[in-house]
């Protein structure tokens, strides 16, 4: 036998360029690096996968040198670690596979804390085996440990993520996923369709951290949420219950239930009577209930027209919007005539792959969801009831009179100081000075003089604080709203209550302009001020009779 | 699809070598290697490609092979990476030992 090359630490750290693919337009440049107990060679075909998200450089480390490159200088935008088994144990999982588990959780922490970058992990994909069923229970329970370590650290650390390479490789089999010759004499112990599957969970992983998740399922009524045509058939006779083809129905209202909880807006476009379809969800029990939806539409435009017309309600691009109907017609319609909403046949006669559609869509990942996505879900729905109000309301006044504005305001809060400073320096366009402000001078202005910030909340929700005003001497230095709650005449009110609040003296106030807030060069003017002086710096007020009053308005002094 | 036995036929044994030959060749495009395309029976694949590179034509071999044959065929043995026996040290003596192994696997 002759001298063989080795597999094992015989390979210096391969650096490869993957520029972007020709005729695509590339937003970043991203580095990644794997390393690993394993070959890491074939997961670089990650690149090809992003391709259209990133111009991508991969590095791979040598074999096995897991803790120094976590240690070390490393330094790339993504680090994929890829750890088989035989990284925590050599035979069975147990109490030290479980410690070694936690080592590796402090060394990411440690170069987290010290370096920026994603860092991606693996879930370990290992079937224990035992001729003892409480060694068996044993060594399940310490697998799950080692998993629970991977899950806690990611829960703790936004830039981790961790892909489930056991169930990726489970789904195909682990006799097909594994080569177990190949792991021992190569250090490769993956098929190449096992190759291919976790590189696609690679993807997905990263892909979730560049790209723009969509926000909207629209999702049409007859035969997708329901086997049956209301119209036709009548309500009684829409079969969406526990057994076929109903229970098809019934999975579908569930799953988008759980996306729902999962941040994302439901909306639904129905050819149908508005009443034959509310008539649905008064008489069905089902899992998903008319308030579930942010917005619906049913009537007889066509399907792209509405869809169109929900996002100018909801105030989003088409390019958050996802599209499922069970006809191939409404798909090809919405398809030509919105290229930017991306469509989805519902297949009902073919569950198996029905129901894993909406599991199926990359666009609808996310790394997490956060309390603000959720709170974000919320404010939708209202804006789209407001917006629906609005049509339905005679007149403008008995609109915003329906609203029940209720505007919560507060002098020299500190609990608000930090969400004021964030709305000073985020607002440009309603925004008398554009004056910026640090926390700490903001802080200072509550001690010298007053900081209103204003809380509005009306019948569909809590928009939070959105008006901040600074009186300082006898100078309203600073006046601004947020674009979301403008519209509705709550500015002017909060200003007349500033104004009686602070009026004795003789209150002065200033336009200054900018590029972004002509909007309000008037407002002043509008709400009895006078104009003291003009020129390019803007106009100089002093406070005459104020704001009327909008009694529809409650101010609430806190 | 019958699997082939050990004396498997002229047919069974033409399919797999094409396999092992179209699996090289989509490993070179993939490697972006134009210099392994035109390759003739004597040249030396070993010395042409690393370690890394010998473990994924490995391992799409492999893969190639199975949906062929219909059966796995594990093609991994100490020779592959041995200096002086590695059948890659011959195209053709790569493409003769997946034909043979496979016959006799």
């Amino acid at each position: 036998m002759g001298r063989g090359r080795s597999i094992a630490g015989g390979q210096a750290s391969i650096r490869v360029s993957q520029g972007p693919v020709s005729g695509m337009t590339t937003a970043r440049a991203l580095s990644i690096g794997f390393v690993g107990n394993v070959v890491t060679n074939p997961f670089g075909k990650v690149t090809a996968r992003i391709a259209d998200l990133a111009a991508v450089s991969v590095e791979h480390f040598l074999i096995g040198q897991i803790e120094q490159v976590l240690a070390g200088p490393a330094s790339v935008d993504v680090l994929v670690v890829h750890l088989d088994h035989r990284w925590f144990f050599d035979v069975a999982p147990d109490e030290a596979a479980v410690a070694r588990a936690r080592g590796l959780a402090e060394l990411v922490a440690a170069r987290l804390a010290r370096a920026p970058g994603t860092l991606i992990l693996n879930t370990v994909p290992f079937v224990p085996v035992s001729s003892v069923e409480s060694d068996l229970h044993d060594q399940l329970e310490a697998l799950a440990r080692i998993n629970a370590v991977l899950f806690d650290l990611a829960r703790s650390h936004e830039q981790v993520s961790i892909i489930d390479a056991a169930g990726t490789l489970a789904v195909l089999g682990f006799a097909n996923a594994l080569r177990e010759r190949n792991r021992y004499m190569y250090q490769m112990p993956y098929a190449p369709a096992a190759v291919d599957a976790l590189v696609e969970r690679y993807a997905d992983a990263i892909a979730a951290r560049l790209r723009a998740r969509r926000k909207v399922v629209v999702v049409d009524a007859d035969n997708t949420l329901w086997s049956g045509v209301v119209g036709e058939d009548g309500v009684e006779n829409l079969e969406v219950d526990s057994d076929y083809p109903g229970i098809v129905h019934m999975q579908l209202q569930r799953q988008l239930m759980r996306l729902k909880g999962l941040g994302i807006l439901l909306c639904a476009v129905t050819k149908n009577n508005e009443e034959d379809f509310r008539a649905v969800f008064a008489q069905r029990a089902m899992p998903l209930r008319l308030e579930d939806f942010v917005a619906y539409r049913s009537n007889w435009s066509e399907k792209s027209e509405n869809i169109r017309d929900l996002a100018a309600t909801l105030n989003l691009g088409l390019d958050s919007f996802i599209f499922l109907d069970d006809n191939p017609f409404e798909i090809e319609e919405v398809r030509a005539r919105l290229p930017g909403v991306e469509c989805h046949l519902f297949d009902r006669t073919r569950p198996e792959q029905a129901l894993t559609l909406l599991d199926g869509i990359a666009s609808l990942r996310a790394r997490n969801v956060t309390a603000e996505d959720l709170a974000k879900t919320e404010q939708y729905r209202g804006e789209a009831q407001r917006q629906e109000l609005q049509r339905s309301a005679a007149s403008m006044d008995e609109y915003l009179a329906s609203l029940e504005v209720r505007v919560h305001i507060a002098r020299n809060n500190l609990g608000a100081l930090r969400r004021a400073t964030q709305l000073i320096n985020k607002t440009n366009q309603f925004n008398l000075t554009t004056r910026r402000y640090t926390e700490d001078e903001v802080a200072t202005a509550m001690r010298e003089g007053s900081v209103y910030t204003a809380r509005v909340i009306d019948r569909f929700g809590d928009m939070g604080i959105v008006c901040v005003a600074i009186v300082r001497g006898d100078e309203l230095e600073t006046f601004l709203m947020s674009c979301r709650a403008l519209g509705r005449r709550i500015e002017a009110q909060i200003l007349r209550y500033v104004c009686q609040q602070e009026g004795e003296r003789d209150l002065k106030a200033r336009y200054r302009p900018s590029a972004k807030n002509r909007m309000v060069e008037t407002f002043l003017d509008n709400n009895g001020f006078a104009v003291v002086s003009s020129g390019p710096e803007g106009k100089a007020y002093r406070l005459t009779r104020g704001p009327d009053d909008t009694p529809y308005i409650h101010i609430v002094a806190e | 699809m019958t699997p082939p036995t050990s004396t498997s036929s002229r047919s069974d044994r033409d399919a797999v070598e094409a396999a092992a030959r179209a699996t090289f060749s989509r490993l070179v495009e993939t490697w972006d290697r134009s210099d392994l395309k035109d390759i003739g029976p004597e040249t030396d694949v070993y010395e042409q490609i690393d370690s890394f590179a010998v473990v994924e034509l490995l391992l799409e071999t492999e893969s190639e092979i199975e949906r062929t044959v219909g059966r796995y065929v594990p093609l991994a043995s100490e020779s592959i990476l041995d200096n002086t026996q590695s059948p890659l040290r011959r195209f053709q003596g790569w493409i003769d030992y997946v034909v043979e192994t496979v016959a006799h696997g």
